[in-house]
């Protein structure tokens, strides 16, 4: 199944949650959606999930529009929200199979899925406990098992790992690539960019509505490394056909230093090779080095000469979180 | 048992278990059997006090007491409950299940409905056997007990449909004022229905009955496809059932009417105190009304589903969610019987009955209540970035509630000259004067046709 968002703005009044936005992502694939806080994540899967209407644009399952179908693709699409009802008077069984009836399961096949289900995500234990006395993590899987109940196509999961302990999101991490082995298209929303890396095929990077960057994570990571500014989504359109220009690569270094922190950041600066430096509070000095790989010895002895106490020094791979950060100027975990 | 689960609608089993979950279920039925025996023990006491005789009204006094025992935990159990439970579950859209799964609103609202029934129907059962208990005390007859139980359980499958209705909205605000004007109006329904039941049960015609369920029945059905357009998702027809059974009911009317003038002989309706046209312009107000809580635009997918050929495409336009097409419709509802009223009474002053006969306050009203929902669309229009049916609001509070507080208050001040002239514009007019109502309609009119004949044009031209 392909999932095309086409053009899709969102307006609140006067203010533009979404700004005609596009990408597209397609079976068996988990697909990162990735930005800061409001930066219309929510809005654009809540659209999705057809619990909003677009201002204008339309997202097409398999060229069937949201706009015009919304049952059909209510049947195709399993939406897990961030948050779970709290409901004193319903147990966890009790939630999910009112959901697997009410998409229309039947008798032993309903029993099955059910079933299935709850071993899948590991409900068993908890299936009579009511949903107000659950912990975050266990509604998390409510959620997901929720969203599961009628075997959807589609899963568009908006921050499912917000509030989880290390060892929950570890096995949503496996939950959600089981269940893009299995065909299904997987769009997962989060700020905490380190869950996305591992998981997540693709990304598309959102920022104040509108599309940033998007594309597999090689090509993200490849762009990034090169330092090449965001490209707004018209522009990526008409330079298609345009030669790429290989910048210079950008590596990113971490030197640790006994004491003279401020002085080591004043020294680096003054090195035309240097575009940025960061200083922490162990005594460790980031920085930004557009040379090539052979230059950083040089670097480091030239530094030993100037008689700073450099203790250790480390070259850092890009990751998502540094993508997001090179592109934007969002607010991340 | 399974197969008949599965037949059953799953809000109606979603409802049930947690009906059997909630606390309040056995509070309530606490308070039902502790009740109902506390009023059976003081029955007892009065009989002790007076050798164990009942008098004539020892029945009726123990059968009353049972059934305002009844009506509140009916009213707790099966309108409050399920209405608050129904604004928690809507409360959130990312969790609001009527939009999550495939369910239709139909199939949400009869679910909602059944479940809250099958509660009634538990508690009239655990009424039963005290009302046994009532009979054979003397002073009510079965007859009597059965009618006035039916009548107490209509009203209270209307206030279960009601709020069923505010819940569908998802409103706390509209729940309060849901709780509190039932605390206050309900005992004083429920106080006339049992005094017109029990004591002139007889002298009730069975025509009377008839006309009653269909009034009855009118208000039900229009409440329950009113709750479908609510929960209908945004950009679909969702006004359509309404607009259709509105339209069904009006040309009911008129072919019950054409019917009484062949046969010379009042049926449903009685024509003689309450005209078809008072009928259609009531019905022609109230499309109006619901016009102007509506967008002004179709949206995409009612034109997508529209037919494609001019003439069912301008039928359906009129059918079709998008506050132009409602206003277009109240006015070809309403329009012949307003001329056809204006001709019979402009200036046949003498013609007139005296005070307020029903038709000239129903027709009346009615252009006003058109006028209003008139300039609450021309309103919206200014302000889109907020619910169409604040501009309603506005329009009626500053045209006709406004109008009315100062006129009470001038006529409390003995100033009724200016009463009488600020009434002028509302439907609360001292001598109802159609031409005055008409000409505000007309007012109004103007710059709502442009605006319906724009959305019209986008309409047909897809």
């Amino acid at each position: 199944m392909k999932i095309q968002v086409k053009n899709l703005t969102r307006q609140f009044g006067a203010k533009t949650a979404v700004d005609n936005i596009s990408f597209e992502f397609s079976s068996g694939h988990i697909f990162g959606f990735i930005g800061p806080n409001g930066a219309g994540k929510t809005t654009t899967i809540k659209i999705m999930a057809t619990l909003d209407n677009p201002t204008k644009g339309d997202v097409l399952f398999d060229g069937v529009s949201t706009v015009l179908y919304p049952e059909k693709i209510r049947r195709i699409i399993g939406y897990m929200p961030d948050e779970l009802p709290s409901f004193a008077d319903t147990q966890v069984w009790e939630y999910l199979d009112f959901y697997a009836r009410a998409f229309g399961l039947k008798g032993d096949h309903r029993r099955r899925t059910l079933q299935e289900i709850q071993e899948f995500t590991g409900l068993g234990p908890i299936r009579d406990k009511f949903l107000n006395t659950l912990s975050k993590g266990m509604k998390q899987r409510v959620s997901l098992a929720r969203a599961l109940v009628h075997n959807p196509q589609v899963l568009v999961l908006d921050e499912p790992a917000a509030g989880l302990d290390p060892h929950a999101r570890l096995e949503l991490r496996e939950l959600l690539k089981i269940l893009a082995g299995q065909g299904k298209a997987i769009l997962l929303s989060s700020h905490i960019l380190s869950e996305l890396q591992d998981v997540c095929d693709g990304a598309v990077i959102i920022e104040k509505g509108k599309i940033l960057a998007s594309g597999v994570i090689g090509e993200l990571l490849v762009d990034a490394k090169h330092h090449k500014a965001p490209k707004p989504q018209e522009e990526m359109q008409q330079q298609e056909d345009e030669p790429i220009l290989m910048a210079t690569p950008i590596i990113t270094l971490k030197i640790k230093t006994r004491d003279k922190q401020d002085q080591l950041v004043r020294k680096l600066l003054e090195n035309p090779l240097v575009k940025h430096v960061e200083a922490n509070a162990y005594s460790e000095v980031k920085l930004e080095f557009a040379g090539l790989d052979d230059q950083i010895p040089m670097l480091i002895k030239q530094l030993l000469d100037d008689g700073f106490p450099i203790v250790a020094f480390e070259k850092l791979d890009l990751g998502l979180q540094d993508i997001f950060l090179k592109i934007t100027k969002g607010e991340i975990q | 048992m399974k197969i008949t689960s599965d037949s059953l609608n799953p809000v109606l089993i979603k409802d049930y278990r947690q009906h059997f979950h909630s606390k309040l279920l056995p509070i309530v039925m606490t308070i039902l059997l502790g009740g109902q025996l506390l009023a059976i023990l003081i029955t007892q006491l009065a009989l002790d006090d007076n050798n164990n005789r009942p008098n004539d009204d020892t029945g009726l006094f123990l059968f009353h007491i049972i059934l305002g025992i009844f009506c509140i935990a009916a009213w707790i159990l099966c309108a409050l409950q399920p209405m608050q439970r129904f604004i928690q579950e809507r409360a959130n859209p990312e969790l609001d299940f009527t939009r999550m799964c495939s369910m239709t609103p139909r199939q949400i609202i009869s679910g909602k409905l059944s479940s809250s029934l099958l509660i009634v129907l538990y508690l009239v059962s655990l009424c039963l056997p005290f009302m046994v208990i009532a009979y054979f005390l003397k002073g009510i007859s079965i007859l009597d007990i059965a009618t006035v139980f039916a009548s107490v359980l209509a009203i209270g499958i209307l206030m279960i449909q009601i709020a069923i209705l505010v819940g569908s909205t998802g409103k706390k605000s509209l729940a309060f004022i849901f709780f509190f004007s039932s605390i206050y109006l309900t005992p004083i329904v429920i106080s006339i229905d049992v005094a017109i039941f029990s004591k002139g049960i007889g002298k009730i015609g069975f025509l009377d009955v008839i006309r009653v369920a269909s009034a009855y029945l009118f208000v039900m059905v229009f409440l329950y496809v009113l709750n479908i357009a609510i929960l209908g998702t945004k950009y679909t027809n969702n006004i359509l059932p309404t607009r259709c059974f509105l339209i069904v009911c009006a040309a009911l009317a008129t072919l019950e009417k054409a019917l009484s003038y062949f046969l010379k002989k009042d049926f449903l309706i009685p024509h003689s105190t309450l005209s078809i046209e008072a009928i259609l312009c009531f019905i022609a107000a109230i499309i109006a009304t619901i016009a102007a809580w509506e967008r002004h635009d179709s949206g995409p997918r009612v034109l997508n589903e529209a037919p494609k050929k001019l003439i069912p495409r301008s039928l359906f336009f009129l059918i079709s969610s998008g506050s132009a097409s409602g206003i277009a419709l109240a006015w070809i509802i309403a329009i012949i019987p307003i001329i056809r009223y204006a001709c019979e009474t402009i200036g046949k002053v003498n013609a007139l009955p005296s005070g307020l006969s029903p038709v000239i306050f129903i027709i009346n009203g009615s252009i006003f209540i058109i006028a209003y929902a008139q300039f609450a669309i021309i309103l919206s229009k200014f302000i889109p970035s907020k619910p169409p049916v604040l501009s309603w609001l506005i329009s009626i509070v500053v045209l006709a509630i406004v109008p009315a507080v100062f006129a009470g208050i001038f006529d409390i001040t003995d100033r009724s000259d200016l009463s009488k002239f600020i009434l002028a514009l509302t439907p609360f007019q001292e001598s109802p004067e159609i031409i005055i109502a008409l000409i505000f309609a007309a007012v109004g009119a103007i710059p709502c046709a442009f605006i319906v004949a724009q959305k019209a044009r986008d309409f047909l031209k897809q």
